[in-house]
């Protein structure tokens, strides 16, 4: 399941999220933080339902300083929905229903 | 992925249970929802241990179990334990629980038979929860709204469809989950957040809640046990437990910027949450609180041992 996630780093960046021809729903998580552990499995179960729809990487803010700094993030876990590399929207729900909805809105 | 658990091999189950149990009964190992081994400043987990991994795809490799399942079965044991630093302790800590919670610790993986597939526990425990969370005996059934009480029937209505080879459209199932989202925003009693938002994230295919389904549960049941002190509060402990709960809402639902800042006080409007989550009130009734906790505990533990009950028979009909 976990495969479904790709993880993107400063050197795959441009290929996976900048020139994707879908949109990008970026999880910014470290190892240590619990909040973003335990996101994963919603954000997994979210990925089959958009696969036509729009793409899910997750990038570790701690191994990709850059990546941190251009997105400006102060707190994670964080989920952007991008597109073309540039934010779109942030999601702030935490629950598998809720960010259904949220993405139901936002995507086409 | 086929799960057969130890490979349909007793001398495998043999051979990784038995360190697993000296460990445990040594009490050197800590249960945790996430799989721990050989971490830095980390106690190894009970389920880390028996597969000596911190990875899930590996665990299940190893040992044939679903992970899912080992984090719900430590899971159950860590609600029911305290787990306090002890420096003269080889292990580090020390774990205090009654036996009938600790000896769960080895009880789940010595149920499970060799070659069992496991990988319809988690979802048939589910149902069981909120068939239970259903019933008009639940300790909090009281607190449950009945818009939130018809999300529940129809999730379970869609589950038991599921389970016998049903399939449901999602359309079907997303009108469930805009009817959880809309009972759970509607919601304002102080004990039915807890049901409310468990019931709102539970609101998918039980299959596909399986690898979230403790993390959703652990808050569900958190709220569940707290419920049960209650009983041992005077009435004005309990409007304070209230109070107390609607200010943990309001806190949790403000909304919050890119740092997770919250930029207005979500109490202001409620001074007597504000009252009883201050510092000096929590320090104040800080002892009473630990002596209600103690008085509730066998009615906690009794919860909690009836879950794992619940499981060992799951497991046992695998």
């Amino acid at each position: 399941m976990s495969d479904i996630i790709i993880a993107v780093d400063e050197t795959n960046f441009e290929a996976e999220v900048v020139a994707s021809g879908l949109p990008v729903l970026i999880d910014f998580w470290a190892p240590w933080c619990g909040p973003c552990r335990a996101l994963l499995p919603t954000i997994e179960a979210l990925a089959p339902m958009y696969s036509d729809s729009m793409k899910i990487v997750k990038i570790n803010v701690d191994e990709n300083p850059e990546l941190k700094e251009k997105y400006n993030i102060q707190g994670i876990p964080q989920l952007y929905l991008t597109k073309a590399g540039v934010q779109i929207a942030r999601l702030t729900s935490r629950t598998r229903t809720q960010l259904a909805a949220e993405l139901d809105e936002i995507l086409p | 992925m086929t799960f057969q658990a130890f490979s349909g091999s007793p001398a495998l189950k043999t051979q990784m249970l038995n360190p697993v149990r000296e460990l445990w009964n040594a009490r050197a190992l800590a249960p945790d929802v996430d799989l721990n081994w050989n971490s830095d400043g980390q106690a190894s987990s009970i389920s880390g241990t028996l597969a000596k991994t911190q990875d899930r795809e590996e665990f299940e490799q190893r040992t044939g179990i679903p992970a899912d399942l080992a984090a719900l079965c430590e899971q159950l044991i860590t609600v029911g334990v305290r787990k306090t630093d002890a420096q003269d302790n080889a292990a580090g800590f020390s774990l205090e629980g009654s036996g009938a919670v600790l000896e769960f610790g080895t009880e789940w993986l010595d149920a499970i038979r060799p070659g069992a597939d496991l990988s319809m526990i988690v979802p048939q425990f589910a149902r069981h929860c909120l068939d239970r969370l259903l019933k008009s005996d639940f300790d909090l059934a009281g607190h449950i709204s009945p818009d939130l009480r018809d999300v529940g029937c129809q999730i379970l209505f869609f589950w038991d469809r599921e389970l016998a080879g049903q399939a449901i459209a999602r359309g079907d199932w997303r009108d469930v989950q805009r009817a959880a989202i809309l009972a759970t925003a509607n919601d304002t009693n102080p004990w039915g957040y807890g049901v409310a938002t468990f019931l709102e994230a539970i609101a998918w295919p039980v299959r596909s809640v399986s690898r979230e389904f403790a993390g959703l549960f652990e808050p569900f049941l958190f709220n569940w046990l707290m419920y049960l002190e209650t009983a041992f509060m005077t009435d004005e402990e309990r409007m304070d437990r209230e109070h107390m709960l609607l200010g943990l809402k309001a806190m949790a639902t403000a909304p919050r910027d890119e740092a997770g800042t919250i930029d207005f006080d979500p109490l202001e409007s409620l001074p007597e949450s504000s009252r009883v989550i201050s510092s000096d009130h929590i320090m104040r009734t800080m002892d009473r609180m630990k002596a209600v906790r103690e008085t509730a505990r066998s009615n906690k533990d009794e919860v909690i041992r009836d879950l794992m009950n619940t499981l060992l028979t799951l497991i046992h009909g695998a």
